[in-house]
């Protein structure tokens, strides 16, 4: 048919054939006319819907759009055995009659359809269908025979096994309106019987095809054979339109393929692939078109295929599939992995081709794959082909390259003859001269301008589309290896661009080896472009980067100085500190009581040699004082704070966890389990920001170097260092560390960029302080040595500078120095020249006198000091303890005996003498005291021992009216060795008031009636009698009270109660039974009394209560006469009393 | 077996970098260099919210060129291995090279289980070095 010869002969003519736009083929016998008149109707309507392609061995269920091409049946027609061109085939044979007379059928419609039949059976054909064509007749559904028309006839003849093969149909021409169903139905079943015929015809073809590959190892066995034959299983497939399908066989092929050339090596060759072996004399790049170029088939048929016109024929068809599915991204995805595999299939066959060959093999099948998915203009093709197609502009770019190099057409580079003859070769090997792509080569091989122009064109796609879908480091890189190419032809700026690009991208990632081989390109750009300074930062970078070679290192190192040395910069250059020098640590250390301050530094020197380094500075910044209230303007000052501070960056992983215990207890309170846990997670696990701490400086300002650190002529060895910067800093406040500056080669000045971390000390001006002290406790009433220590801190006291001490009332002072000065409250110190941080001592005495009434907690007095240096004068307060005290106390021995007693003690450990203790009355005249005490003695008293002293009242005259004033006098004096101690004199003022003894108590104990003894455990009675003096007031109650030790006594009557006094008597008796509970010689018990207020009297009508209360009678008023009287006990007088 | 093995930091900065050639050492660091570039962007892929399954730590070949594929892996704290592989050399499969990475986190894992290791600091351990030059090429 025109087909075949189409595919053997006319390859020349007709370039390519599109499967998919052939039709499955199916003959038609019996009434030819009739069907011609159908033909039509019926090959629109096959199409118009899909038809679900149900298939063997459970395969995905597909939907079809079946069409058809109806040929005419004859023997010619029919599949031969062994021909395998499955789409030149009929797959269905379709007998059509319109005989409607039974008689006319059996005479001779019958006869006609055995002989088809006959036909068929010879031919092994299985998939046939006959089909009546009957006219519409509406008796016909009157007859009540059945079995009795033509179709009943056909279907019991033939359709015994196969009823769906034999159908009837009502002409749609004559009536279109009734045949619509019947036709419908033929339609359906039409394209069911072709797919199931497909089906059957598929599953003995692929049964072929498995035994063919069976015999893939066997001695004759040919690939391209067994290519050409499962191919026909992808054409059929592809012109039913299921083009996964298709592409499966062809991957099925691909994978073989691939596999036999990579067993190539490892077992016998067979002979087929001896034709992929052959040296390589066309290298036409990928065609890709959705038909099948049938020259390139030929060639395979013919077994005259190359490797890579064979790889080529495969991947454009599988391109084909793939665009027909409309997967242009697919396209692209395979592309590099294809080209990769067949560079390495032909080096595995060592191929033998021309140099270059490959290279433009792969330029220009990248190119045309370029082209095809540029046909794509759709966003989401787009997008999704751009993440493959940077990287195939790039590979084509990268052969461009290496084509160029070959070619001599490299920036730089002159053509030899040889080089033009290569040119020729690699030309002379593409036959395929019309398509673009090839174009394109032979116009970029042609000169220098033009392969720059397309170079860098390509470049150019190639980095944008890597930046448009994102992958920044493979654009940074190829802009890299474009810088070259920019380099050698002479672009140096833009080349610069590129590398600056590249270089920061690499440092950003911290691939510091990248970084340096950038670097190192990017100091030859530089000193290209005359950019000294650039060149020279360069330079020192490269110099200072550990990770190059030290050879190289040094060589910069010497670019370095003399490009320095030519420039001679004035002012000098600035650059970047952090290259040369990485900062460890700081510790700023201050000389106590200078104003010099000192930072040390170490720090890691990266440069490849020792250097001597003129200046070092570290600029401080001046803040203020934090507290304004501790500023005083005085001329010296001294820095206080000391850090050490470390200079690197915190690394977070080594910061401690803030961990805490947590313990969990169970329902019975015991411990469940014990756990560590971080309270605050998420501060934690808290994404870091990775892109500010790459953050790069390339730029440092010079900060204020007004205040600075400096030392000079240092040193700095490779490695680790230790920098000395110092400085006096005459100024109070905060300061802070800044920048630090490193002048290298005099005319270089390397600047650090701010500190991350705040380092701050702080310089404060103090002043010398005066303070007061002593060794032990001060003391009031005598003369106490104190040291005024001057303490001059950071400051020179001049020589004659004076202190003038005032203090407080009450409070002398006297320098010891200078013993003949009176006791002052004001006092000069002269001071003698005192050094800076030394101490002074000035001894001085203090005399604080005695308040003359009785204390015993410390005076408080206050030294105010006013010094040259200060404009406000220093309070010291001190505290001082009295020496000594007096207390006096009332004695009463009978109703008119009165005594002063006084006791006088220390207050402190410090011993003191007393002597010559007087007392005498003050007021009222009248009453008269004499001492009762031994003659002047001297006796020591501490605060452990006490002196007594008493006297004697002995008229008493209108003491009842006034309070007695008495004053009461001693000599006293520290008890020590020195003999210079005066005696000083003590004087305390006392006042007695009510004294007059106004009761008499008396008692006692007498034993019960008919005893003669008190006996243990025997009611014995208490007399007690109270007298009343004649002086008492009107007060007429009295209570008494007995207390009774409780061991002793048991008080069995009325304990207490109330006397009241008439006029008639002084006198009144109590009796009370008390019982003695121990024998031997017993304190009686105590009677008190005490005045009694009965309620409502008269002096209670302030009061709010109208309780009756009681009165204390002071000291004095009540004479207890039997007092320490004692009575005797003897025990009980018989056993049972016990 | 490998021609090149690097270990990627959390930040993209190598902390180790070993290969069968040391002339071609720079080769290999633009290499690697260059196919973080889709790790990020698998990454991303896999962190689309989308994705729910849980991240496979094996990322498959990230790129290949004419001479060596590139194989991608990360951990759940963004460290990143890389392999590099000779193209030619075929008999790889998939899983040959995921037990190499098992076998490389294994070992990173001991290394910075060091208590003297200071995280993010370069890889130096000996074991883990050795490990490495084990999964080398030996030609």
């Amino acid at each position: 048919m025109s087909d075949t010869k189409i595919m053997n002969g006319a390859a020349d003519r007709i370039p390519e054939i599109h499967i998919n736009e052939r039709k499955p083929i199916v003959t038609y016998a019996g009434d030819k006319e009739l069907f011609l008149s159908l033909e039509p109707t019926l090959s629109s309507s096959l199409p118009n819907e899909p038809a679900e392609w149900r298939r063997a061995y459970g395969r995905a269920i597909k939907m079809v759009n079946v069409s058809a091409t109806f040929v005419p049946f004859a023997k010619d027609v029919l599949p031969k055995e062994g021909d395998f061109r499955l789409i030149d085939q009929p797959v269905l044979h379709t007998y059509w009659t319109q005989c409607s007379d039974v008689d006319a059928y059996k005479s001779t419609v019958r006869e006609d359809i055995e002989m088809w039949m006959r036909v068929l059976l010879q031919y092994n054909l299985n998939d046939w269908v006959i089909i009546l064509v009957e006219t519409y007749d509406f008796r016909k559904s009157n007859k009540l025979l059945p079995r009795t028309t033509v179709f009943d006839k056909i279907k019991s003849d033939y359709g015994t096994k196969h009823a769906d093969r034999c159908l009837a149909v009502i002409n749609p021409l004559r009536s279109e309106s009734r045949s619509v169903g019947s036709w419908r139905g033929l339609v359906v079943n039409l394209r069911l019987l072709l797919l199931t015929a497909f089906d059957r015809s598929l599953i003995k073809f692929e049964e072929i095809i498995r035994e063919q590959r069976e015999k893939r190892n066997q001695a004759g066995w040919s690939f391209t054979k067994y290519f050409l034959l499962q191919e026909e299983l992808a054409f059929v497939l592809e012109m039913l339109g299921v083009y996964e399908e298709a592409l499966v066989q062809y991957d099925e092929l691909d994978a073989l393929f691939t596999q036999f050339i990579l067993n190539f090596n490892l077992g016998e060759t067979p002979e087929w692939l001896a034709q992929f072996q052959s040296s390589l004399d066309s290298w036409d790049g990928l065609s890709i078109t959705t038909g099948v170029i049938l020259k390139e088939r030929t060639r395979i048929q013919e077994n005259k295929a190359s490797l890579l016109q064979f790889r080529n024929y495969l991947f454009s068809r599988q391109c084909a599939m793939l665009l027909y599915s409309n997967k242009p991204s697919e396209v692209a995805e395979r592309t590099l992995p294809y080209l990769h595999n067949c560079i390495r299939e032909l080096s595995l066959l060592d191929v033998v081709m021309t140099p270059g060959a490959s290279a433009c093999w792969v330029f220009l099948s990248c190119l045309e794959i370029l082209q095809t998915c540029e046909n794509y203009k759709e966003t989401a093709h787009v997008e999704s082909y751009s993440k493959f197609t940077a990287g195939i502009w790039s590979y084509a770019r990268q052969k461009l390259e290496e084509l160029g190099r070959l070619c001599g057409l490299m920036p730089g580079q002159k053509q030899t003859s040889e080089q033009i003859h290569t040119s020729v070769q690699l030309f002379a090997g593409l036959i395929e001269e019309s398509a673009k792509p090839v174009e394109k080569l032979k116009k970029a091989l042609s000169c220098h301008e033009e392969f720059t122009k397309q170079y860098l064109e390509l470049s150019e796609l190639a980095m944008g589309t890597y930046k448009h879908i994102g992958r920044a480091r493979s654009a940074r890189s190829l802009g890299f290896d474009l810088a070259k190419f920019y380099w050698s032809i002479g672009d140096y700026a833009t080349a610069t661009s590129f590398l600056q690009n590249a270089l920061h991208c690499y440092e950003q990632d911290g691939w510091k080896q990248l970084a340096a081989s950038a670097r190192l390109h990017l100091a030859e750009s530089y000193l290209k472009l005359g950019d000294m300074l650039k060149y020279a930062k360069m330079c020192l970078s490269i110099a200072c980067t550990p990770e190059l070679d030290i050879a190289i290192r040094l060589k910069n190192y010497e670019y370095l100085k003399t490009t320095l040395a030519s420039a001679n910069p004035d002012p000098p250059w600035t650059g970047l500190l952090t290259d040369c020098l990485t900062l460890e640590d700081v510790d700023i250390q201050v000389d106590q009581g200078s104003t010099k301050v000192t930072a040390v530094f170490n720090v890691m020197c990266h440069l490849p040699v020792e250097t001597t380094v003129s200046t070092i500075s570290a600029a401080i910044s001046h803040h203020g004082l934090k507290n304004d209230k501790r500023h005083r303007d005085s001329v010296d000052n001294n820095s206080i704070k000391k850090s050490k501070e470390s200079l690197a960056p915190v690394n977070p992983f080594l910061q401690r966890l803030p961990l805490s215990v947590r313990l969990d207890y169970k329902q019975d309170k015991s411990l469940a389990s014990a756990n560590v846990e971080v309270k605050n997670q998420k501060s934690l696990v808290r994404r870091t920001d990775s892109h500010g701490k790459y953050r790069k400086i390339s730029t440092v300002t010079k900060a204020d170097f007004a205040r600075s650190l400096t030392c000079h002529d240092v040193t700095l060895k490779p490695g680790p260092n230790t920098l000395v910067l110092s400085s006096e800093v005459n100024e109070s406040g905060s300061y802070r560390l800044n920048q630090l500056s490193v002048m290298l080669f005099d005319n270089f000045e390397l600047l650090s960029p701010p500190h991350q971390q705040k380092i701050q000390f702080e310089v404060l001006h103090t002043l010398p302080t005066v303070a007061l002290t002593n060794s032990s406790e001060l003391l009031a009433g005598l003369v106490q040595t104190a040291v005024l220590q001057v303490t001059s801190q950071g400051h020179h006291i001049a020589e004659g500078s004076a202190l003038e001490l005032r203090s407080s009332t009450g409070l002398t002072m006297q320098q010891s120095a200078n013993e003949e000065d009176a006791m002052d409250e004001r006092l000069t110190v002269e001071l003698p020249e005192i050094m800076a941080n030394s101490t002074y001592n000035v001894p001085i005495l203090i005399y604080a006198a005695l308040p003359s009434y009785k204390e015993t907690s410390p005076i408080v007095h206050s030294i105010s000091i006013r010094t040259p240096w200060a404009h406000e004068e220093e309070l010291i307060s001190l505290q001082l303890q009295p020496a000594l005290y007096a207390v006096l106390k009332l004695h009463s021995a009978s109703a008119n005996g009165k005594f002063l007693f006084v006791t006088v003690a220390g207050l402190s450990s410090q011993p003191i003498r007393v002597h010559d203790p007087a007392m005498t009355v003050v007021s009222p005249p009248g009453i008269t005291i004499a001492p009762c005490n031994s003659s002047a003695k001297n006796i020591v008293v501490d605060n452990e021992k006490k002196a007594s002293f008493m006297w004697r009242m002995e008229s008493m005259h209108n003491v009842k009216a006034t309070p007695v004033k008495t004053e009461f006098s001693l000599y006293y004096e520290t008890d020590d060795e020195s003999d210079s101690n005066i005696p000083l004199l003590y004087k305390c003022l006392f006042e007695l008031s009510n004294f007059m003894t106004l009761y008499i108590v008396e008692c006692k104990v007498e034993p019960g009636r008919g005893s003669e003894f008190c006996r243990v455990s025997t009611v014995c009675q208490l007399f007690i009698k109270v007298t009343r003096s004649t002086d008492c007031g009107s007060d007429s109650s009295l209570m008494y009270e007995v207390f009774a030790e409780h061991n002793m006594w048991a008080v069995c009557g009325k304990a207490l109660g109330v006397l009241t006094w008439d006029d008639k008597s002084n006198e009144q008796s109590v009796t009370v039974d008390v019982m003695p509970l121990v024998n031997g010689f017993l304190p009686l018990p105590t009677v008190r009394l005490s005045k009694y207020i009965p309620a409502n009297s008269r002096y209670n009508n302030m009061r709010l209560d109208h309780q009756p209360h009681l009165e204390q009678f002071s000291a004095g008023q009540v004479y207890n006469s039997s007092k320490g009287a004692q009575v005797h006990v003897i025990t009980a007088s018989s056993p049972q009393d016990m | 077996m490998a021609v090149c093995v690097a270990i990627i930091g959390k930040e993209n900065a190598p902390k180790f970098i070993r290969c069968t050639d040391r002339d071609q050492e720079l080769d290999f660091h633009y290499k690697v260099h260059s196919s973080l570039d889709i790790i990020e962007e698998k990454l991303l892929a896999a962190s689309h919210p989308k994705a729910t399954e849980p991240r496979e730590q094996f990322l498959g070949m990230l790129y290949a060129t004419e001479e060596h594929k590139i194989y991608g892996y990360v951990t759940n704290t963004k460290m990143k291995i890389i392999i590099v592989i000779d193209a030619n050399h075929q008999a790889l499969r998939d899983n040959e090279i995921r037990a190499m990475f098992r076998k490389l986190h294994g070992a990173y894992a001991d290394a910075v289980c060091n208590p003297f290791y200071i995280p993010g600091d370069q890889v130096t351990s000996k074991k883990f070095t050795e490990t490495v030059l084990s999964l080398l090429v030996k030609s």
